[in-house]
């Protein structure tokens, strides 16, 4: 299948290239790509199909990209890993959602820990992904009021999104629960694991199982393998 | 330099930080970066060191070791240990110094640089405080913030006192989404009200109705200096600390000008803006 893209340039130093039916998974691997390959590009922004690349040298870099679309192979072999993330089912908004979807408390955890999630890309705050995936039989449009404080960590959806709260901050997503583990570091780089096309597992941990868990996350040196496994 | 009393929302700024907006960083920076670079060029620093940044009402911070400063921006009255000084100038620092800021009597960001720079702590290659990032959104009393003291004797340093209107009209071009607003050929005889004002963005509100349509757009980029058409009707224009993407059309851009220039403008004030060509900015 042929790689189709349109080149849109927004201002002076940023360049916006829309992608035709392409993955999570294929748009983050091209966007890797590109950055590793051309050290004019200073950022790059991947979500819904469409790659923005900023640079201070744009006139010369779609020169150059137009050379590299132009030979590069159209098959992608998207790498991507899958990561099993422990979550406490102690949400604000567990009943909420009962009363709305008219399952139970239980059934909404046997829901959400059946479906596996496509991350797709990083927005609103630093650290905050959006995965794929979440069923219809769980789903919910964003709450009407936005809540003032959710807490840091919160495994929450919205409109078909699954995400979780990296920091405690103001935000309107339908909360499930907390997760122990802190998926941003910035004084790590790269400050997060979760890539672009990874896929997310939940399973669900109890109060105490949370605490241990918070603890060997906080001190672990391997993140990547307390999070590639059930603990 | 030590903060005696904090300003209302003081930050250290660089010229922020690049490489991380692919997981939601904000490059961050000057909001004025025209004042805060002329503040240091006049102390003959790297235009992007670190400066401090006030906002409205300045505070009180005491220098313990010898340097110069220089103040720039929204226009603040302050003084050195009780006596007026003047922005834009070169102040030779001795230890114990104290230098106290008041209201800013116009614009909202007002710079101190000083010599060297501030050597804050730097996270994800930048000084720029951002919330998420420091665990703090502004400084506080009792903070330190380092910097390397210099000699006052031996430094020799240029003044250099350039000044810019900031009244002009704002120079605009069609964003990615140009067409949802209506009779963009009037958009130059429209006044705008500053209806409020943060890091994020700024929020003016129109004398007339801009949409074409309602509607709201698939999530996509957004960078300091688009302006996005809010479903209620207001114009955000974007600025250094906003977010990567968002999901209102972006229907107008500015430029670093652009963005200099309605960081100084107030909460209530009016602004008007000038269509510019797109092709022509774009270098095409």
């Amino acid at each position: 299948m042929d790689l189709k893209f349109r080149f849109h340039r927004i201002s002076p130093e940023v360049l916006s290239i829309e992608f035709e039916k392409i993955s999570a998974a294929g748009l983050s691997n091209i966007a890797e790509q590109l950055e590793s390959r051309f050290s004019s590009i200073q950022d790059v922004v991947f979500l819904n199909g469409v790659i923005t690349l900023f640079s201070t040298e744009l006139n010369l870099l779609i020169d150059e990209l137009e050379c590299f679309f132009g030979s590069m192979s159209t098959t992608f072999e998207p790498n991507f890993k899958t990561w099993h993330i422990p979550i406490w089912y102690n949400g604000l908004d567990l009943q909420l959602i009962a009363e709305q979807k008219k399952i139970s408390i239980d059934q909404i955890k046997e829901i959400h820990q059946k479906g596996e999630y496509t991350t797709i890309g990083y927005g609103f705050l630093p650290g905050f992904f959006y995965a794929s995936g979440v069923s219809e039989s769980l789903d919910l449009p964003r709450r009407s009021s936005p809540r003032v404080r959710v807490p840091a960590q919160s495994v929450a959806f919205a409109a078909g999104l699954m995400a979780i709260y990296p920091f405690e901050t103001s935000g309107g997503w339908n909360i499930l629960g907390t997760t122990p583990y802190q998926f941003f570091d910035p004084d790590k780089n790269p400050p997060v694991i979760i890539k672009a096309g990874d896929r997310l597992r939940f399973y669900e941990i109890d109060e105490s199982h949370f605490k241990s868990l918070q603890l060997i996350w906080e001190t672990s040196s391997d993140r990547e393998k307390i999070l590639s496994h059930v603990c | 330099m030590f903060v005696k009393r904090a300003g209302l929302s003081d930050t250290i700024q660089d010229s922020g930080r690049t490489g991380f907006l692919k997981y939601a960083v904000p490059r961050s920076g000057f909001m004025d970066a025209q004042s805060a670079k002329r503040a240091n060029t006049i102390l003959g620093n790297d235009p992007n060191d670190a400066v401090l940044e006030m906002s409205i009402q300045g505070g009180i911070y005491r220098f313990d070791s010898p340097t110069f400063i220089c103040v720039s921006g929204a226009k603040m009255n302050f003084t050195l240990n009780g006596k007026h000084q003047e922005s834009n100038n070169p102040i030779s620092i001795q230890p114990k110094d104290e230098i106290e800021f008041s209201q800013a009597t116009d614009g909202v960001y007002t710079y101190l640089a000083v010599k060297g720079g501030f050597k804050s702590s730097i996270r994800m290659g930048s000084r720029s405080m951002y919330p998420s990032l420091f665990g703090v959104s502004r400084l506080k009393e009792g903070d330190m913030i380092e910097y390397i003291p210099t000699d006052p004797l031996s430094d020799k340093i240029d003044g250099n006192t350039s000044d810019r209107s900031r009244n002009s009209k704002m120079v605009v071009y069609p964003g990615p989404e140009f067409t949802y607003l209506k009779t963009p050929e009037q958009l130059g005889d429209l006044s705008l009200k500053v209806a409020g004002h943060n890091r994020m963005g700024i929020r003016v509100l129109p004398s007339t109705y801009l949409h074409r349509r309602h509607s709201t757009i698939k999530s996509s980029v957004v960078f300091p200096g688009i302006i996005q058409l809010t479903p209620s009707g207001e114009l955000i224009i974007l600025h250094r600390d906003c977010q990567v993407t968002g999901g209102y059309p972006r229907v107008l851009l500015t430029d670093e000008n652009g963005l200099n220039q309605i960081a100084q403008r107030r909460q209530g004030s009016i602004i008007q803006f000038e269509l510019a060509d797109l092709a022509n900015y774009l270098g095409e």
